[in-house]
């Protein structure tokens, strides 16, 4: 209901539209409907509302919520910090990058919409029509989720601060996301020019895994760093680096603004650039980039038609290096079929692998702020002669466990998940081989080579000693990943629609946890001892040696074909 | 036609309800070896749910299904090896390329890795595709996905077929080549199910008709026994048979919608 105000509001532009060409009345419906449309899209948010098959109906209000969430951590980044400078670039450093990363992801499905090539075009709207309404959306959507982020900080800076900040601190909250557009769009664009359509998509791909890693990092480590040390001692104004980034002339701005008798001369001139940044940015937008601007995304949209056209060259499905990796491990025939349809499968799904792939760098981000971050007062070298010392090198071991069991959890869903139909129709009575197949692709894939990594990197700091913790940590860990598969994992590889996890199964989540973390302080508190290590790492062995041929003998009445 | 064989599908009494809906109400139907049946019907009238059960999708249902006079309730396993189904452009995993996808398919059927290959690269040559062998189906049109799951339902040489619309896609060389394909495997003793909304095609190349409508057979013979009945393309006897003779009436209503 709120989406008519904001179209009215958008509307009393009206003259302006009109001089430039764009019907009004067209602009007003199409703006109705997309935005109608957005609140009825299914997000990470509301799952569970989808997964019931109730109808959504609001959206975008959760979204936004989340966002004011996100936003209400920033605001007590904000006022935490003291330094004048610091407090605003970080701030707003944080309000881009999030807000970035929220119009990346709908650029591609939700502002740019291939249907409306099919749907609104051939129908008699103008170009400049179109154009302005797609501009508008885009607008709009981003002011919402704008507006979501900073509500928190823009009351802080009226309360905290008075009046003239707070009133200084929406302007800067307007020029960071015009800023953001910006650079969302030229980043768009510079890519195309390098990359093709296809490659686009994996470039997006891969950076919203690299975002999450940096985001997750961030969370754990900030809240220390601001106490730490090392964050107390920067004086921002001797920074030279910081003099390109955006978030700095706004800090400047601000600073100049509320402070205006004791600013220095240079903050004079990043508050001007500040303040000009936006307007040419705009100009640079609207003039320069988004003409071609759409046709090149449509093109990215509609790629899957006629992009690249991908060849194994003439390897079939018996030559190359996965099919011998298969031969040896996974000889039976549905043993086989089900490793390599989980190996080729995984490799090639790009949802699978953006969920899937920032897994790998929590492990060090864990291991760090376990290892690092919690020691007070401790210089970073002591700190890391204390470790070597000790047998963190076991913890670091068993968050390797962490990379199984996320790929376990991932690895039965997909968009595509309708393909499965054929486990269904084929003549086959031992499920559970596919199943081992697929677990034995998993930890084959992802696991092992991990873990060797993790591996060598322990030998080398903490020498050979730890090989027989290494085997122990192993088998311990692929039993933790037997006991999620046969609990957790509903489902034939790639079977299953996405977000159709059964959340009623918290309780047996935290009883499997605790499997490897009772093993794991055992292991910690035996490792004193070579001797009881290499006995334990034996029957570890056989245990799960026995697990996975129990895991291997499943059968239909777990199965179930997904509607 | 007289048939002192045994049938090789029985299908007694076949019943099946959602919640309160009844959509099977008792099917009785025998088919004999060699047979092409056309099995046609309006939408939401149990073919898919018949086609479903058959191949056993849906095991939940009342009645009994005999196949080689065996209940498939009983042995469903080494049934599902004898069949092979061909949905209506149904989703295949598309970032696998044919090969991958058909060693993936004949391993689930239990076939060897390198009979797999063989045969797939002769059937993928056969059908025109065969230079797309190693490419991933991503980029293939409509018709090629066809052709691949086509494949895919024969590649293990099973003695019933049950094919859903499987011309949907095909351009005409390949409709050609599919219908002389489907007798060619009925010639063989191969029983052929086919099931389309294409009433011109059903005519031609099935030797017996099944026409279902709400749950049940309202007809069930050749083209010609039907035709006794005074109508001359089967298009007619579909619409006298399922009440629609009248669609002359809704065309004319939507014409006077619009002015």
């Amino acid at each position: 209901m709120f989406n008519r105000y904001i179209i009215n509001f958008v509307l009393l532009f009206k003259s302006i539209f009109e001089k430039f060409g764009v019907d009004p009345e067209q602009l007003r419906i199409i703006l109705t409907i997309k935005m109608k449309m957005d609140d009825r899209r299914p997000n990470v948010y509301n799952q569970q509302r989808q997964k019931k098959k109730k109808e959504v109906n609001n959206a975008s209000w959760l979204v936004m919520f989340f966002l004011g969430l996100t936003g209400l951590f920033f605001t007590f980044l904000l006022a935490s910090l003291k330094q004048p400078f610091l407090a605003h670039t970080v701030y707003f450093s944080a309000f881009m990058v999030m807000l970035a990363v929220t119009l990346i992801s709908d650029f591609t499905n939700v502002l740019i919409d291939v249907r409306d090539n099919y749907i609104i075009l051939p129908r008699p709207v103008s170009d400049r029509t179109f154009t302005i309404s797609r501009i508008l959306h885009i607008g709009i959507h981003t002011a919402k989720m704008a507006f979501a982020i900073s509500i928190s900080g823009v009351i802080y800076s009226f309360i905290g601060e008075g009046i003239f900040s707070g009133l200084v601190f929406i302007i800067e909250v307007l020029i960071a996301t015009t800023l953001s557009i910006f650079f969302v769009n030229i980043t768009y664009l510079i890519v195309l020019k390098i990359t093709s359509p296809q490659r686009f998509k994996d470039f997006i791909s891969y950076f919203q895994i690299f975002l999450s890693i940096i985001i997750f990092a961030a969370y754990y480590t900030l809240p220390r760093l601001i106490e730490s040390s090392i964050l107390k001692g920067i004086d921002l104004t001797q920074a030279r680096i910081l003099i390109v980034v955006p978030s700095y002339w706004l800090a400047a701005l601000h600073e100049l603004v509320v402070n205006i008798k004791t600013t220095q001369f240079t903050t004079y001139i990043y508050a001007v650039l500040a303040v000009l940044s936006p307007i040419i940015s705009l100009y640079l937008v609207v003039k320069v980039l988004a003409p071609g601007f759409n046709q090149k995304l449509s093109s990215i949209s509609a790629s899957g038609d006629d992009g690249v056209i991908v060849s194994s060259e003439g390897k079939g499905a018996s030559k190359g290096f996965v099919n011998s990796i298969a031969k040896k491990v996974a000889p039976h025939p549905l043993e086989n079929a089900g490793f390599k349809i989980t190996w080729l499968l995984s490799s090639r799904y790009r949802d699978f692998k953006v969920k899937v792939y920032p897994s790998f760098a929590y492990v060090p981000v864990y291991f760090v702020y376990f290892g690092f971050i919690n020691k007070r007062g401790v210089s970073l070298s002591e700190n890391w002669n204390n470790l070597l010392e000790g047998r963190m090198y076991i913890l670091l071991m068993y968050l390797t466990g962490f990379v199984l069991t996320t790929v376990l959890q991932h690895i039965s869903m997909t968009e595509k998940y309708k393909a499965s139909w054929v486990f269904f129709t084929t003549p086959h009575n031992e499920p559970g081989r596919i199943l081992a197949g697929m677990f034995k692709a998993v930890v084959v894939k992802y696991y092992l080579p991990y873990f060797i990594a993790i591996g060598a990197f322990s030998i080398f700091f903490w020498g050979p000693a730890v090989i027989n913790d290494l085997i122990l940590v192993f088998m311990v860990g692929t039993l933790y990943g037997l006991l999620v598969a046969l609990f957790q994992v509903k489902g034939f590889p790639f079977s299953q629609p996405p977000n159709n996890q059964k959340g009623g199964k918290m309780f047996i989540t935290f009883l499997i946890m605790a499997v490897p973390a009772a093993l794991g302080f055992l292991h910690y508190w035996a490792a004193q001892w070579e001797i009881a290590i290499w006995i334990a790492a034996a029957i570890m062995t056989i245990i799960t040696w026995v697990s996975f041929n129990y895991y291997r003998k499943e059968s239909w009445e777990s199965m179930e074909l997904a509607d | 036609m007289e048939n002192t064989q045994q049938p090789i599908i029985s299908i007694k009494n076949l019943r099946k309800n959602y919640g309160e809906k009844q959509v099977l109400k008792g099917i009785n139907l025998d088919i004999f070896p060699g047979q092409v049946i056309g099995y046609i019907g309006p939408n939401g009238a149990g073919k898919s749910t018949t086609v479903k059960i058959l191949i056993g999708l849906i095991s939940d249902f009342d009645g009994d299904v005999f196949m080689y006079d065996k209940n498939i309730k009983d042995d469903i396993i080494s049934i599902k090896s004898q069949i092979g189904y061909v949905p209506e452009t149904a989703e295949i995993y598309d970032v696998l390329t044919p090969l991958e996808y058909l060693d993936f398919i004949g391993k689930l059927y239990g076939m060897e890795e390198d009979d797999i290959a063989t045969r797939a690269t002769k059937l993928l040559t056969a059908f025109g595709i065969g230079a797309n062998a190693d490419q991933r189906m991503d980029t293939f049109s409509k018709g090629m996905r066809q052709k691949v799951l086509l494949i895919s339902g024969i590649i293990h040489n099973p003695k019933i077929i049950i094919l859903d619309e499987p011309l949907s896609g095909l351009d005409a060389n390949a409709v050609i080549m599919v219908k002389e394909l489907i007798s060619l495997m009925a010639k063989e003793g191969k029983t052929i199910f086919y099931c389309s909304h294409m009433m011109d095609v059903v005519e031609k190349v099935s030797d017996r008709i099944l026409l279902i409508n709400n749950g049940e057979i309202v007809a069930d013979g050749s083209f010609e026994e039907l035709k006794a009945g005074g109508d001359q393309t089967l298009e007619k006897i579909f619409a006298k048979l399922t009440g629609k003779e009248e669609g002359n009436r809704d065309a004319a209503d939507v014409l006077s919608a619009l002015s």
